[in-house]
Protein backbone atom coordinates (compact mmCIF):
# COMPACT_ATOMS: atom_id res chain seq x y z
CA UNK A 1 0.00 0.00 0.00
CA UNK A 2 1.33 3.62 -1.01
CA UNK A 3 -1.25 6.13 -0.01
CA UNK A 4 0.59 9.06 1.38
CA UNK A 5 0.39 9.25 5.59
CA UNK A 6 0.70 12.74 6.24
CA UNK A 7 1.39 14.70 9.46
CA UNK A 8 -1.83 16.90 10.57
CA UNK A 9 -1.07 18.70 13.91
CA UNK A 10 1.67 19.40 16.10
CA UNK A 11 2.29 18.88 19.92
CA UNK A 12 5.88 20.11 21.83
CA UNK A 13 6.96 20.11 24.94
CA UNK A 14 10.41 21.37 24.85
CA UNK A 15 13.03 23.09 27.30
CA UNK A 16 13.34 25.87 24.33
CA UNK A 17 9.58 26.09 24.08
CA UNK A 18 6.00 24.88 24.93
CA UNK A 19 3.97 24.58 22.01
CA UNK A 20 5.37 24.14 18.09
CA UNK A 21 5.21 27.82 17.27
CA UNK A 22 7.15 28.90 20.87
CA UNK A 23 9.77 26.18 19.95
CA UNK A 24 10.30 26.84 16.19
CA UNK A 25 10.79 30.48 16.92
CA UNK A 26 13.29 29.70 19.83
CA UNK A 27 15.12 27.08 17.37
CA UNK A 28 15.41 29.47 14.49
CA UNK A 29 16.75 32.43 16.76
CA UNK A 30 19.33 29.86 18.43
CA UNK A 31 17.76 30.03 21.71
CA UNK A 32 18.88 27.79 24.24
CA UNK A 33 16.48 25.56 26.86
CA UNK A 34 19.98 24.13 28.04
CA UNK A 35 20.94 25.31 32.04
CA UNK A 36 21.91 24.27 35.22
CA UNK A 37 20.24 21.46 36.67
CA UNK A 38 17.08 22.92 38.58
CA UNK A 39 14.94 20.07 39.78
CA UNK A 40 17.90 18.71 41.96
CA UNK A 41 20.67 19.81 43.47
CA UNK A 42 23.55 19.08 41.13
CA UNK A 43 26.43 19.59 42.91
CA UNK A 44 28.91 17.10 43.56
CA UNK A 45 27.74 15.49 39.88
CA UNK A 46 30.24 15.48 37.47
CA UNK A 47 27.01 16.46 35.19
CA UNK A 48 25.16 19.65 35.54
CA UNK A 49 23.67 21.24 32.56
CA UNK A 50 20.21 19.73 31.35
CA UNK A 51 17.38 21.00 29.05
CA UNK A 52 14.70 21.20 31.43
CA UNK A 53 11.08 21.86 30.70
CA UNK A 54 10.45 25.46 32.25
CA UNK A 55 7.11 27.22 33.17
CA UNK A 56 5.09 23.73 32.56
CA UNK A 57 1.87 23.52 34.77
CA UNK A 58 0.57 19.69 33.74
CA UNK A 59 -2.79 21.54 35.41
CA UNK A 60 -3.12 23.06 32.13
CA UNK A 61 -3.91 19.74 30.65
CA UNK A 62 -4.65 17.30 32.82
CA UNK A 63 -6.72 16.62 35.90
CA UNK A 64 -5.38 17.21 39.39
CA UNK A 65 -6.12 13.33 40.37
CA UNK A 66 -4.15 12.13 37.03
CA UNK A 67 -1.43 14.34 37.79
CA UNK A 68 -0.86 12.62 40.83
CA UNK A 69 -0.44 9.07 39.61
CA UNK A 70 1.50 9.28 37.05
CA UNK A 71 4.71 10.41 36.20
CA UNK A 72 6.31 13.59 34.21
CA UNK A 73 6.67 11.81 31.40
CA UNK A 74 3.10 11.28 31.15
CA UNK A 75 2.17 14.85 31.67
CA UNK A 76 4.43 15.45 29.17
CA UNK A 77 2.88 12.75 26.47
CA UNK A 78 -0.53 14.05 27.61
CA UNK A 79 -0.12 17.64 27.27
CA UNK A 80 1.72 17.43 23.88
CA UNK A 81 -0.95 15.14 22.83
CA UNK A 82 -3.69 17.68 23.32
CA UNK A 83 -1.96 20.44 21.62
CA UNK A 84 -1.49 17.84 18.48
CA UNK A 85 -4.67 16.91 18.15
CA UNK A 86 -6.06 20.36 18.91
CA UNK A 87 -3.74 21.80 15.96
CA UNK A 88 -5.33 18.92 13.78
CA UNK A 89 -8.38 20.29 14.35
CA UNK A 90 -9.52 16.26 15.55
CA UNK A 91 -11.73 15.62 18.00
CA UNK A 92 -11.34 11.96 19.05
CA UNK A 93 -15.39 12.21 19.63
CA UNK A 94 -15.79 12.56 15.92
CA UNK A 95 -13.85 8.92 15.22
CA UNK A 96 -14.82 5.77 15.64
CA UNK A 97 -12.97 4.64 18.68
CA UNK A 98 -11.03 1.74 17.38
CA UNK A 99 -10.11 3.68 14.08
CA UNK A 100 -7.80 5.43 16.36
CA UNK A 101 -3.82 4.58 17.00
CA UNK A 102 -1.80 5.83 19.51
CA UNK A 103 1.89 4.62 19.39
CA UNK A 104 4.40 6.08 21.55
CA UNK A 105 8.35 5.26 22.41
CA UNK A 106 9.89 5.95 25.98
CA UNK A 107 13.11 5.11 27.20
CA UNK A 108 13.75 6.43 31.03
CA UNK A 109 10.29 5.37 32.54
CA UNK A 110 8.47 7.45 35.07
CA UNK A 111 12.08 8.10 36.74
CA UNK A 112 10.57 10.86 39.37
CA UNK A 113 7.98 8.66 40.53
CA UNK A 114 9.74 5.82 40.79
CA UNK A 115 12.66 7.89 43.15
CA UNK A 116 10.12 8.95 45.54
CA UNK A 117 8.63 5.83 45.81
CA UNK A 118 12.33 4.23 45.51
CA UNK A 119 13.19 6.19 49.00
CA UNK A 120 9.68 5.23 50.55
CA UNK A 121 10.76 1.73 50.19
CA UNK A 122 14.08 2.63 51.22
CA UNK A 123 13.56 4.97 54.33
CA UNK A 124 9.94 2.79 55.30
CA UNK A 125 9.44 -0.57 53.98
CA UNK A 126 7.67 -2.00 51.31
CA UNK A 127 4.11 -1.07 52.94
CA UNK A 128 4.58 2.97 51.93
CA UNK A 129 4.78 2.40 48.27
CA UNK A 130 1.71 3.53 46.74
CA UNK A 131 -0.27 1.18 44.35
CA UNK A 132 0.27 3.56 41.26
CA UNK A 133 3.76 3.21 41.75
CA UNK A 134 2.84 -0.69 39.87
CA UNK A 135 1.64 1.36 36.27
CA UNK A 136 3.18 4.92 36.72
CA UNK A 137 7.02 3.85 36.29
CA UNK A 138 6.33 2.03 32.98
CA UNK A 139 6.72 2.85 29.75
CA UNK A 140 3.75 1.58 28.38
CA UNK A 141 2.27 4.33 30.81
CA UNK A 142 2.22 7.21 28.20
CA UNK A 143 0.41 4.91 25.24
CA UNK A 144 -1.95 3.72 27.90
CA UNK A 145 -3.28 7.26 29.39
CA UNK A 146 -3.64 8.45 26.28
CA UNK A 147 -5.65 5.80 25.07
CA UNK A 148 -8.03 5.75 28.04
CA UNK A 149 -8.27 10.36 28.09
CA UNK A 150 -8.47 10.50 24.67
CA UNK A 151 -10.77 7.53 24.60
CA UNK A 152 -8.75 5.77 21.59
CA UNK A 153 -9.57 2.16 21.03
CA UNK A 154 -7.50 0.83 18.05
CA UNK A 155 -3.73 -0.29 17.97
CA UNK A 156 -1.96 1.18 20.64
CA UNK A 157 1.70 0.35 20.99
CA UNK A 158 4.74 1.28 23.04
CA UNK A 159 8.30 1.14 21.57
CA UNK A 160 11.72 1.00 23.72
CA UNK A 161 14.69 1.79 21.10
CA UNK A 162 16.42 4.58 23.44
CA UNK A 163 16.38 8.15 21.35
CA UNK A 164 15.62 5.81 17.96
CA UNK A 165 12.30 4.99 19.56
CA UNK A 166 10.47 8.81 19.08
CA UNK A 167 11.15 7.83 14.89
CA UNK A 168 10.13 4.06 15.15
CA UNK A 169 6.77 5.36 16.18
CA UNK A 170 6.07 7.54 13.05
CA UNK A 171 7.11 4.88 10.67
CA UNK A 172 4.75 1.85 13.27
CA UNK A 173 2.02 4.79 13.05
CA UNK A 174 2.36 5.20 9.40
CA UNK A 175 2.04 1.65 8.63
CA UNK A 176 -0.74 1.10 11.07
CA UNK A 177 -2.98 4.08 9.01
CA UNK A 178 -1.89 2.26 5.77
CA UNK A 179 -3.87 -0.92 7.52
CA UNK A 180 -7.10 1.51 7.72
CA UNK A 181 -7.09 3.08 10.85
CA UNK A 182 -8.23 7.23 10.77
CA UNK A 183 -5.78 8.95 13.12
CA UNK A 184 -2.51 7.83 14.91
CA UNK A 185 -0.76 9.84 18.21
CA UNK A 186 3.16 9.29 17.12
CA UNK A 187 6.01 10.13 19.31
CA UNK A 188 8.00 10.52 22.42
CA UNK A 189 8.36 11.81 25.25
CA UNK A 190 10.89 11.37 28.55
CA UNK A 191 11.92 12.85 31.33
CA UNK A 192 14.83 11.52 32.96
CA UNK A 193 15.71 13.89 35.39
CA UNK A 194 15.89 12.60 39.13
CA UNK A 195 19.44 11.89 41.33
CA UNK A 196 18.84 8.55 40.25
CA UNK A 197 17.81 9.16 36.34
CA UNK A 198 20.90 11.12 35.94
CA UNK A 199 23.30 8.67 37.53
CA UNK A 200 21.93 6.19 35.35
CA UNK A 201 22.49 7.87 32.32
CA UNK A 202 25.80 8.73 33.62
CA UNK A 203 26.85 5.24 33.37
CA UNK A 204 27.06 5.09 29.60
CA UNK A 205 29.91 8.02 30.25
CA UNK A 206 28.55 9.51 26.84
CA UNK A 207 27.18 12.96 29.17
CA UNK A 208 28.75 16.42 28.65
CA UNK A 209 30.30 17.33 31.85
CA UNK A 210 30.71 21.05 30.04
CA UNK A 211 29.27 24.06 31.93
CA UNK A 212 28.44 26.13 29.63
CA UNK A 213 25.00 25.92 27.47
CA UNK A 214 26.03 27.03 24.54
CA UNK A 215 29.31 25.23 24.12
CA UNK A 216 28.73 21.79 26.24
CA UNK A 217 26.94 19.71 23.58
CA UNK A 218 28.78 20.22 19.89
CA UNK A 219 28.96 17.51 17.98
CA UNK A 220 30.90 17.02 14.93
CA UNK A 221 33.51 19.32 16.69
CA UNK A 222 37.00 18.77 16.84
CA UNK A 223 36.71 17.66 20.81
CA UNK A 224 32.86 16.64 21.36
CA UNK A 225 32.89 16.19 24.80
CA UNK A 226 29.90 14.36 25.26
CA UNK A 227 25.65 15.05 25.01
CA UNK A 228 23.57 16.99 27.05
CA UNK A 229 20.69 15.56 28.28
CA UNK A 230 17.37 16.85 27.68
CA UNK A 231 13.56 16.28 28.67
CA UNK A 232 10.17 16.47 26.89
CA UNK A 233 9.42 15.60 23.38
CA UNK A 234 6.42 15.77 20.73
CA UNK A 235 3.60 13.92 19.54
CA UNK A 236 2.36 14.48 15.60
CA UNK A 237 -0.59 13.12 14.46
CA UNK A 238 -0.99 10.92 11.71
CA UNK A 239 -3.85 10.46 9.28
CA UNK A 240 -4.35 9.41 5.46
CA UNK A 241 -3.59 12.05 3.39
CA UNK A 242 -7.41 11.58 1.67
CA UNK A 243 -9.31 11.31 4.92
CA UNK A 244 -7.61 14.11 6.29
CA UNK A 245 -8.50 16.11 3.23
CA UNK A 246 -12.22 14.80 3.48
CA UNK A 247 -12.83 15.57 7.18
CA UNK A 248 -11.32 19.00 6.66
CA UNK A 249 -8.00 18.96 7.95
CA UNK A 250 -6.55 22.11 8.85
CA UNK A 251 -3.45 21.02 7.53
CA UNK A 252 -1.41 18.80 6.38
CA UNK A 253 2.94 19.47 7.53
CA UNK A 254 4.42 16.99 5.64
CA UNK A 255 3.91 13.07 4.14
CA UNK A 256 5.80 10.36 5.98
CA UNK A 257 7.60 9.15 2.71
CA UNK A 258 10.39 6.98 4.01
CA UNK A 259 11.02 4.97 7.22
CA UNK A 260 13.61 2.12 7.49
CA UNK A 261 15.25 0.73 11.02
CA UNK A 262 18.54 -1.10 11.83
CA UNK A 263 20.41 -2.57 13.95
CA UNK A 264 24.21 -2.63 14.26
CA UNK A 265 26.20 -5.50 14.66
CA UNK A 266 27.51 -6.64 17.91
CA UNK A 267 31.06 -4.99 18.84
CA UNK A 268 34.16 -7.22 16.84
CA UNK A 269 31.76 -8.21 13.90
CA UNK A 270 33.39 -7.45 10.66
CA UNK A 271 29.91 -6.19 9.63
CA UNK A 272 29.81 -2.52 9.43
CA UNK A 273 27.07 -0.39 11.63
CA UNK A 274 24.06 -0.50 10.39
CA UNK A 275 23.12 4.07 9.92
CA UNK A 276 24.08 3.89 6.17
CA UNK A 277 22.21 0.93 5.62
CA UNK A 278 19.09 2.40 7.49
CA UNK A 279 19.43 5.70 4.97
CA UNK A 280 19.54 3.97 2.13
CA UNK A 281 16.58 2.09 3.23
CA UNK A 282 14.48 4.73 4.07
CA UNK A 283 15.39 6.47 0.75
CA UNK A 284 14.36 3.14 -1.46
CA UNK A 285 11.08 3.12 0.54
CA UNK A 286 10.59 6.87 -0.31
CA UNK A 287 10.94 6.45 -3.64
CA UNK A 288 14.34 8.97 -4.05
CA UNK A 289 17.39 9.30 -4.59
CA UNK A 290 20.15 10.86 -2.51
CA UNK A 291 20.35 13.72 -4.88
CA UNK A 292 17.05 14.74 -3.95
CA UNK A 293 17.24 15.10 -0.38
CA UNK A 294 17.70 18.59 0.39
CA UNK A 295 19.07 18.59 4.33
CA UNK A 296 20.12 16.26 6.79
CA UNK A 297 18.62 16.22 10.36
CA UNK A 298 21.91 14.29 12.56
CA UNK A 299 21.66 12.27 15.78
CA UNK A 300 24.42 14.16 16.90
CA UNK A 301 25.92 12.16 19.73
CA UNK A 302 28.93 14.29 20.04
CA UNK A 303 30.72 11.26 21.19
CA UNK A 304 33.52 11.24 18.85
CA UNK A 305 33.60 7.50 17.86
CA UNK A 306 30.12 8.25 17.13
CA UNK A 307 29.87 10.99 15.39
CA UNK A 308 32.90 10.00 13.33
CA UNK A 309 30.24 7.04 12.07
CA UNK A 310 27.42 9.01 11.85
CA UNK A 311 29.22 11.16 9.21
CA UNK A 312 31.05 8.25 7.81
CA UNK A 313 27.28 7.04 6.87
CA UNK A 314 26.01 10.21 5.29
CA UNK A 315 28.88 11.09 3.22
CA UNK A 316 28.65 7.09 1.78
CA UNK A 317 25.12 8.02 0.82
CA UNK A 318 25.45 11.56 -0.03
CA UNK A 319 29.17 12.09 -0.82
CA UNK A 320 31.43 14.32 1.53
CA UNK A 321 29.92 17.64 2.31
CA UNK A 322 27.33 16.41 -0.10
CA UNK A 323 24.11 17.67 1.64
CA UNK A 324 23.37 20.52 4.53
CA UNK A 325 23.33 18.75 7.69
CA UNK A 326 22.28 20.06 11.25
CA UNK A 327 22.14 19.11 15.01
CA UNK A 328 19.53 21.61 16.19
CA UNK A 329 19.61 19.78 19.35
CA UNK A 330 22.09 21.21 20.75
CA UNK A 331 19.47 23.75 22.22
CA UNK A 332 17.55 21.64 23.93
CA UNK A 333 19.87 18.52 24.76
CA UNK A 334 19.63 14.71 23.47
CA UNK A 335 16.00 14.21 24.94
CA UNK A 336 15.69 10.60 24.41
CA UNK A 337 12.46 9.43 22.79
CA UNK A 338 11.65 13.32 22.75
CA UNK A 339 14.65 13.87 21.26
CA UNK A 340 13.92 12.13 17.59
CA UNK A 341 9.92 12.96 17.79
CA UNK A 342 11.15 16.50 18.31
CA UNK A 343 13.22 16.60 15.02
CA UNK A 344 10.43 14.68 12.94
CA UNK A 345 8.58 17.88 13.86
CA UNK A 346 11.41 19.94 13.00
CA UNK A 347 11.64 17.99 9.56
CA UNK A 348 7.88 19.53 9.21
CA UNK A 349 8.86 23.05 10.11
CA UNK A 350 11.45 23.28 7.81
CA UNK A 351 8.98 21.76 5.07
CA UNK A 352 6.53 24.06 5.65
CA UNK A 353 9.34 27.33 6.20
CA UNK A 354 11.23 26.74 3.80
CA UNK A 355 14.28 27.15 6.01
CA UNK A 356 17.22 24.73 7.88
CA UNK A 357 17.45 25.25 11.41
CA UNK A 358 20.70 26.21 13.23
CA UNK A 359 23.98 24.03 14.93
CA UNK A 360 24.50 25.97 18.37
CA UNK A 361 28.16 25.14 19.54
CA UNK A 362 29.91 23.35 17.09
CA UNK A 363 31.65 25.84 15.34
CA UNK A 364 34.87 23.59 14.77
CA UNK A 365 33.76 20.67 12.79
CA UNK A 366 36.11 18.07 13.12
CA UNK A 367 38.41 16.82 9.78
CA UNK A 368 37.29 13.22 10.43
CA UNK A 369 33.60 14.33 10.16
CA UNK A 370 33.07 15.84 6.57
CA UNK A 371 30.07 16.86 7.02
CA UNK A 372 28.22 20.51 5.98
CA UNK A 373 27.36 21.66 9.28
CA UNK A 374 24.98 24.47 8.87
CA UNK A 375 26.27 26.83 11.83
CA UNK A 376 25.22 28.80 14.37
CA UNK A 377 22.83 30.40 11.32
CA UNK A 378 19.36 29.03 10.14
CA UNK A 379 19.86 28.75 6.55
CA UNK A 380 16.47 29.67 3.72
CA UNK A 381 16.67 27.05 1.33
CA UNK A 382 14.31 25.20 -1.24
CA UNK A 383 13.30 22.32 1.21
CA UNK A 384 11.37 19.39 -0.68
CA UNK A 385 12.67 16.32 1.45
CA UNK A 386 14.34 16.28 4.68
CA UNK A 387 16.40 12.79 6.12
CA UNK A 388 16.04 12.43 9.98
CA UNK A 389 18.12 10.53 12.06
CA UNK A 390 18.29 9.01 15.49
CA UNK A 391 20.00 6.39 17.15
CA UNK A 392 19.79 4.38 20.44
CA UNK A 393 21.69 3.35 22.75
CA UNK A 394 21.93 -0.13 23.11
CA UNK A 395 23.71 -1.22 26.65
CA UNK A 396 27.14 -2.93 25.36
CA UNK A 397 29.63 0.03 25.13
CA UNK A 398 30.20 3.38 25.03
CA UNK A 399 31.18 3.60 21.33
CA UNK A 400 28.31 0.96 19.95
CA UNK A 401 24.84 2.23 19.20
CA UNK A 402 22.15 -0.84 18.46
CA UNK A 403 19.36 0.85 17.10
CA UNK A 404 19.35 3.50 14.13
CA UNK A 405 16.53 4.94 12.31
CA UNK A 406 16.47 7.23 9.04
CA UNK A 407 13.11 8.56 7.99
CA UNK A 408 12.14 10.61 5.35
CA UNK A 409 10.08 13.47 5.56
CA UNK A 410 8.70 15.65 2.30
CA UNK A 411 6.46 17.90 0.92
CA UNK A 412 2.68 17.14 0.55
CA UNK A 413 2.98 17.87 -3.20
CA UNK B 1 -9.29 2.42 69.19
CA UNK B 2 -12.04 5.17 68.40
CA UNK B 3 -14.58 3.82 66.07
CA UNK B 4 -13.68 4.35 62.22
CA UNK B 5 -16.41 6.49 61.27
CA UNK B 6 -17.47 8.49 58.09
CA UNK B 7 -16.02 11.37 58.67
CA UNK B 8 -12.51 9.88 58.99
CA UNK B 9 -12.84 7.67 55.86
CA UNK B 10 -13.95 10.31 53.64
CA UNK B 11 -11.09 12.64 54.58
CA UNK B 12 -8.48 9.58 53.46
CA UNK B 13 -10.87 8.80 50.62
CA UNK B 14 -10.46 12.52 49.48
CA UNK B 15 -6.42 11.91 49.72
CA UNK B 16 -6.42 8.95 47.70
CA UNK B 17 -8.52 10.53 44.80
CA UNK B 18 -5.80 13.39 44.87
CA UNK B 19 -5.36 17.08 44.30
CA UNK B 20 -8.79 19.14 43.59
CA UNK B 21 -12.09 19.29 44.43
CA UNK B 22 -13.98 16.03 45.42
CA UNK B 23 -17.86 17.22 45.11
CA UNK B 24 -18.86 13.26 44.84
CA UNK B 25 -17.25 12.75 48.64
CA UNK B 26 -19.52 15.30 50.09
CA UNK B 27 -23.19 14.21 51.07
CA UNK B 28 -24.23 10.30 50.55
CA UNK B 29 -21.66 8.23 49.22
CA UNK B 30 -20.99 5.44 51.01
CA UNK B 31 -23.11 3.34 49.66
CA UNK B 32 -22.16 4.27 46.20
CA UNK B 33 -20.04 1.77 44.93
CA UNK B 34 -16.19 2.91 44.35
CA UNK B 35 -16.70 1.84 40.34
CA UNK B 36 -18.97 5.11 40.31
CA UNK B 37 -16.92 7.21 42.53
CA UNK B 38 -14.32 6.82 40.23
CA UNK B 39 -12.08 4.87 42.58
CA UNK B 40 -10.29 2.21 39.95
CA UNK B 41 -8.48 -0.70 41.88
CA UNK B 42 -5.10 0.99 42.07
CA UNK B 43 -7.29 3.63 44.59
CA UNK B 44 -8.92 1.34 46.81
CA UNK B 45 -5.22 -0.43 46.87
CA UNK B 46 -4.25 2.99 48.07
CA UNK B 47 -6.95 3.79 50.40
CA UNK B 48 -5.79 -0.16 51.90
CA UNK B 49 -2.04 0.78 52.25
CA UNK B 50 -3.02 4.41 54.21
CA UNK B 51 -5.84 2.31 56.29
CA UNK B 52 -2.71 -0.09 57.03
CA UNK B 53 -0.32 2.60 57.68
CA UNK B 54 -2.24 4.44 59.79
CA UNK B 55 -4.32 2.89 61.85
CA UNK B 56 -2.55 0.00 62.22
CA UNK B 57 -4.95 -2.19 60.86
CA UNK B 58 -3.85 -5.44 58.47
CA UNK B 59 -5.75 -5.06 54.89
CA UNK B 60 -4.45 -7.89 52.71
CA UNK B 61 -5.23 -8.35 49.25
CA UNK B 62 -8.35 -10.67 49.05
CA UNK B 63 -10.18 -8.31 52.08
CA UNK B 64 -8.79 -5.47 49.61
CA UNK B 65 -11.00 -7.26 46.86
CA UNK B 66 -14.56 -7.43 48.80
CA UNK B 67 -14.26 -3.85 49.06
CA UNK B 68 -17.59 -2.52 46.56
CA UNK B 69 -18.30 0.30 48.58
CA UNK B 70 -16.77 2.09 50.99
CA UNK B 71 -19.68 1.19 53.77
CA UNK B 72 -17.51 -2.26 52.91
CA UNK B 73 -14.38 -0.47 54.57
CA UNK B 74 -16.36 0.70 57.09
CA UNK B 75 -17.47 -2.31 58.20
CA UNK B 76 -14.54 -4.25 57.91
CA UNK B 77 -12.17 -1.45 59.51
CA UNK B 78 -14.54 -1.87 62.54
CA UNK B 79 -14.95 -5.31 62.35
CA UNK B 80 -10.86 -5.50 62.65
CA UNK B 81 -10.60 -2.78 65.70
CA UNK B 82 -13.31 -5.07 67.89
CA UNK B 83 -11.56 -7.96 67.16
Amino acid sequence: MTAPVVATGLGVVAPNGLGAEAFWENVLAGKTGIDRISRFDPAGYDVTLAGEIKDFDASDYIPGALIARTDRMTHFALAATEMALADACARPADFPEYEMAVVTANSAGGTEFGQRELEKLQMHGPQHVGAYMSIAWFYAANTGQISIKQKMRGPCVMISAEQAGGLDTIGHARRIIRGGALLAVSGGTDAPFSPAGLIAQMTTRRLSTGTDPLTAYRPFSTHPGGYVPGEGGAMIILEDAANARERGARQAYGVIAGYAATFDPPPGSPRPPGLRRAIELALQDAGIAAADVDAVLADGHAVPELDRREAEAIAAVFGPLGVPVSVPKTLNGRMYSGGSSLDAVTALLMLRDQVIPPTVGSSDVSAECPVDLVGDQARAARIRHVVVLSRGYGGLSRDYSCFNTAVVISAVS
Amino acid sequence: MAEFDTPRLRAMMKDCAGPGEHPELEGEFIDTTYEDLGFDSLAVLELATLIQQDLGVPFPDDAVAEMVTPRNVLDYVNQQIAA
